[in-house]
């Protein structure tokens, strides 16, 4: 059976097709000029990486870990926490809490010499009308994050 | 996680949990990529995707969690048919048996590729669904929205036109 042709999917396809499903959320995609691996090491890093460029989040703590699932605790400008539940592995990371989601995904790009990064945020209170708002922080985390590349 | 999502999972989902539709993603990626690679061949990928996007998309509109990998195969059908079709148009390519080159490399997966490639769209779902997803007669030809007699004439003469290709 393994010789029939099946397609593989990367995560970057995933996250656009999870997008789908999160009406509230604004996914925004770039290429950047590193290999996937090195942006993974910032980007998949949720403690120290993912605050270094990600304007909403101060600061992230692991809190508990299952394989792949993990339950992530922030703060963003005005120090309130915000829990998250999250599935983390190479190459993809979408995070829930009760407000807010979260998604990022890297695949490989020109043989590998560059990384498409695809990345969503959102807010349920927001809902649809906070999606512009969404666009623009994550537009600017892709500019902080190719100063760190 | 592969196969089918566990019901409480896809409850869940259609809830919008994020993190509970990824893992309904990761277990739908198989079916979806075999069904899609398989009918649509080089158009696989954009079906592919499509079809995962729809299945996102009318997540919440699925009446019955436990039917959800039908569902999803239901879908993924559809669009690789629908994207087969479109790459045949744009090639003016008939489905033409003759034209098909033996199968004698060596490369099994790129045997049945070449085999496949000269069935139609519609010959291809219908071996999928019945040979690599198994699927009874009745099922496969409800997921294609064809009469029961229509599914087995089809497979008929596509399995015909397999084995007869296979063995040139």
């Amino acid at each position: 059976m393994s010789a029939w042709p099946c397609v593989e999917i990367d995560p970057v396809v995933r996250l656009r097709a999870l997008a789908a499903g999160l009406p509230h959320v604004a996914l925004v995609e770039c290429v950047l000029e590193a290999p996937p691996e090195h942006v993974w090491s910032i980007v998949g890093d949720l403690e120290h990486g993912v605050p270094r460029f990600e304007e909403s989040v101060r600061s992230a703590e692991i809190t508990a870990r299952d394989g792949e699932r993990l339950e992530v605790v922030t703060r963003g400008a005005l120090g309130l926490p915000m829990r998250f539940r999250a599935v983390l592995r190479p190459g993809w990371c979408v995070m829930h809490s009760r407000l807010a989601d979260i998604g990022m995904a890297v695949a490989p790009q020109d043989d590998g010499r560059r990384t498409r990064f695809a990345h969503f945020e959102g807010s349920r209170w927001l809902g649809r009308l906070g999606r512009p708002l969404f666009r623009r922080r994550v537009i600017g985390d892709f500019e902080r994050l190719r100063r760190l590349l | 996680m592969a196969g089918v999502p566990d019901v409480e999972r896809v409850r869940a989902a259609q809830a919008g949990d994020a993190v509970a539709m990824s893992e309904v993603l990761d277990a739908l990626l198989p079916t979806v990529g075999r069904v899609c690679g398989s009918i649509a061949l080089d158009a696989g990928p954009d079906a592919a995707q499509e079809a995962l996007i729809q299945v996102m998309r009318d997540l919440r509109r699925l009446r019955d969690p436990e039917r959800i990998l039908a569902w999803a195969r239901r879908i993924a059908t559809r669009e690789a048919v629908r994207h087969a079709r479109r790459g045949r148009a744009a090639q003016g390519d008939e489905a033409d048996l003759a034209r098909l080159p033996a199968p004698g490399d060596p490369a099994l997966a790129r045997d049945v590729r070449r085999v496949l490639a000269a069935l139609a769209p519609e010959q291809r779902a219908i071996l999928v669904l019945r040979d690599l997803e198994g699927l009874g007669e009745a099922e496969a030809a409800r997921e294609l929205g064809v009469a029961l007699g229509t599914a087995k004439s089809r497979l008929h003469r596509a399995r015909q036109a397999f084995r007869e290709r296979w063995s040139s």
